[in-house]
């Protein structure tokens, strides 16, 4: 039985209730204009505030599952603010979700490897009961027809579903960020999906970054932070090779994109200092696709 | 002896003759046959003819990963020790009531159960027309002896890793698949569905 959400505005701040219950916190609204393009962009966000639970994303609760890629994990997803209920709406990328901030507008993205598993999970009915998975892709049903939202080429028709427009914050926006928070809020496997694909993709990170930059028996820390300039998007291949050529690979890698991401730069060496015996004992093993 | 060998060697033979389509842990899914292109869509007809249904083939509207199962017991030589049916849920009801005839089969926690292969695990689904599943094995069983029906999923484990479980399962992307999810000391563990039930197997 679908779940019914109504929206409450207060200034700039957006709550939500479900079926008429306590209402919760969803987020602050924002403008954002992008550097490069002198775009403006209007919408959501809601870390870091006080109003949001903390649901924190913990190497403990996830080793069991994962071993050393729960950790591997974990000093990117404090860069990303770690609540497993994050969002943001206010980019390009339109929806953008979770401690490892999954994306909607890559095709065949993070987000979109995730949400296909989500909406396979029987509560999906009760958040979006006209998404479904066909034949591995999102669709929308209306009546008998089967809307495709998503291909290899795009997804802007997913990306419009969850928020129309980057200009207003529009209702469809605000509700369907209000399903995701309360979805993964409330059903903890909504939340363990959120590891199961961030590891997926940090995995996929350390194959795609091994084939380019030959980490054979390079430790744990350097890759961690490759993983995080690859995951954010700061810097390109031949940066991050001619940091590893240097005489301090590790500091030159952390200096890629310092000035533009100051903050994300400090959190990041931090956790790296955090747990540098743990990720100093560990060397990338290509043959066996993990650390040994 | 029991049918373990064969059940899989079963369930591995099927799997080669769709085409070997995987669900990878954390790498990209590869679908070989799908169930309406032929000679896949008459794959399913045999299926179907092992709980009764001769008529259904590929291309029949009816979902058929449980005449997978059932006709994967029926050829291993499980013979009259389990209940063959066109339903998931159907056949765990017949498991659960008729315990002394399917006394090799049971229904079990799978918080707690440590998988094997050979076991079954079966999980909720949702889909359209499908009322709102039970979420935890408790309410499963009840609604198994209520006769409450509800959509749902099984998979023949296959094999078992430190951390991951193998699955064969018909239906799963219109095909035979097999799936890796992640276990814990043994024990399914994986967030992508809700499980209900390790049917362990021990004919």
């Amino acid at each position: 039985m679908a779940i019914h959400f109504s929206i409450e505005r207060s200034g700039r701040r957006f709550r939500a209730r479900a079926d008429n219950g306590d209402a919760f916190f969803v987020g602050f609204e924002t403008s954002f204009a992008e550097r490069s393009t002198g775009e403006t962009f209007e919408g959501l966000f809601n870390t870091p505030t006080r109003d949001l639970p903390k649901l924190i994303y913990k190497a403990d609760g996830a080793r069991p599952s994962f071993g050393f890629w729960a950790d591997f994990i974990e000093p990117t997803s404090h860069c990303e603010g770690g609540n497993f209920l994050t969002l943001n709406t206010y980019d390009r990328a339109k929806f953008t979700w979770g401690f490892g901030q999954f994306a909607a507008h890559v095709p065949d993205g993070d987000f979109i490897h995730f949400f296909r598993d989500l909406l396979d999970r029987p509560e999906a009915a009760d958040y979006f009961p006209n998404l479904r998975v066909e034949n591995a892709r999102i669709v929308k049903v209306e009546g008998d027809n089967l809307i495709p939202m998503e291909t290899a080429q795009s997804t802007r028709p997913l990306m419009d579903f969850l928020n129309p427009t980057t200009t207003a914050i529009e209702d469809t926006e605000v509700i369907a960020s209000a399903k995701m928070i309360h979805w993964a809020a409330n059903v903890v496997d909504a939340r363990n999906l959120q590891v199961l694909h961030m590891v997926g993709a940090f995995k996929r990170l350390m194959r795609e970054a091994d084939g380019r930059l030959g980490l054979d028996g390079e430790t744990a820390d350097i890759c961690l932070v490759i993983c995080d300039i690859r995951h954010q998007g700061r810097a390109k291949f031949a940066a991050m090779q001619e940091a590893l050529a240097s005489s301090n690979p590790l500091a030159a890698l952390l200096e890629l994109g310092a000035h533009a991401f100051p903050d994300r730069i400090r959190t990041l060496k931090k956790e790296v200092q955090d747990r540098s015996e743990l990720l100093g004992g560990k060397r990338w093993n290509r043959s066996s696709g993990g650390f040994v | 002896m029991g049918i373990e060998e064969k059940l899989l060697n079963v369930a591995n033979g099927e799997w080669t003759r769709w085409g070997f389509s995987v669900i990878p842990l954390h790498a990209r899914r590869v679908i070989g046959g799908t169930e309406r292109a032929p000679p896949f869509v008459n794959f399913v007809n045999d299926y179907w003819k092992i709980v009764g249904n001769p008529d259904r083939n590929g291309r029949s509207p009816f979902p058929w990963s449980a005449a997978f199962v059932s006709f994967c017991f029926k050829a291993a030589g499980a013979d009259t020790k389990f209940p063959y049916r066109g339903g998931h849920f159907d056949y765990c009801a017949q498991i659960l009531k008729h315990r002394d005839t399917f006394a090799a089969l049971e229904l079990t926690d799978p918080e707690i159960a440590v998988l094997a292969p050979g076991d079954l695990i079966w999980a909720a689904r949702g889909g359209r027309d499908c009322p709102s599943p039970p979420t935890s094995h408790g309410a499963a069983l009840a609604d198994l002896r209520n006769g409450r029906w509800f959509c749902s999923h099984a998979d023949i484990v296959v094999a078992q890793r430190d951390g991951e479980a193998d699955v064969i399962g018909g239906n799963v992307s219109d095909s035979v698949t097999k799936t890796t999810y992640v276990t814990v000391n043994g024990r399914i563990r994986d967030p992508r569905h809700v499980w209900l039930a390790v049917i362990k197997n021990s004919l």
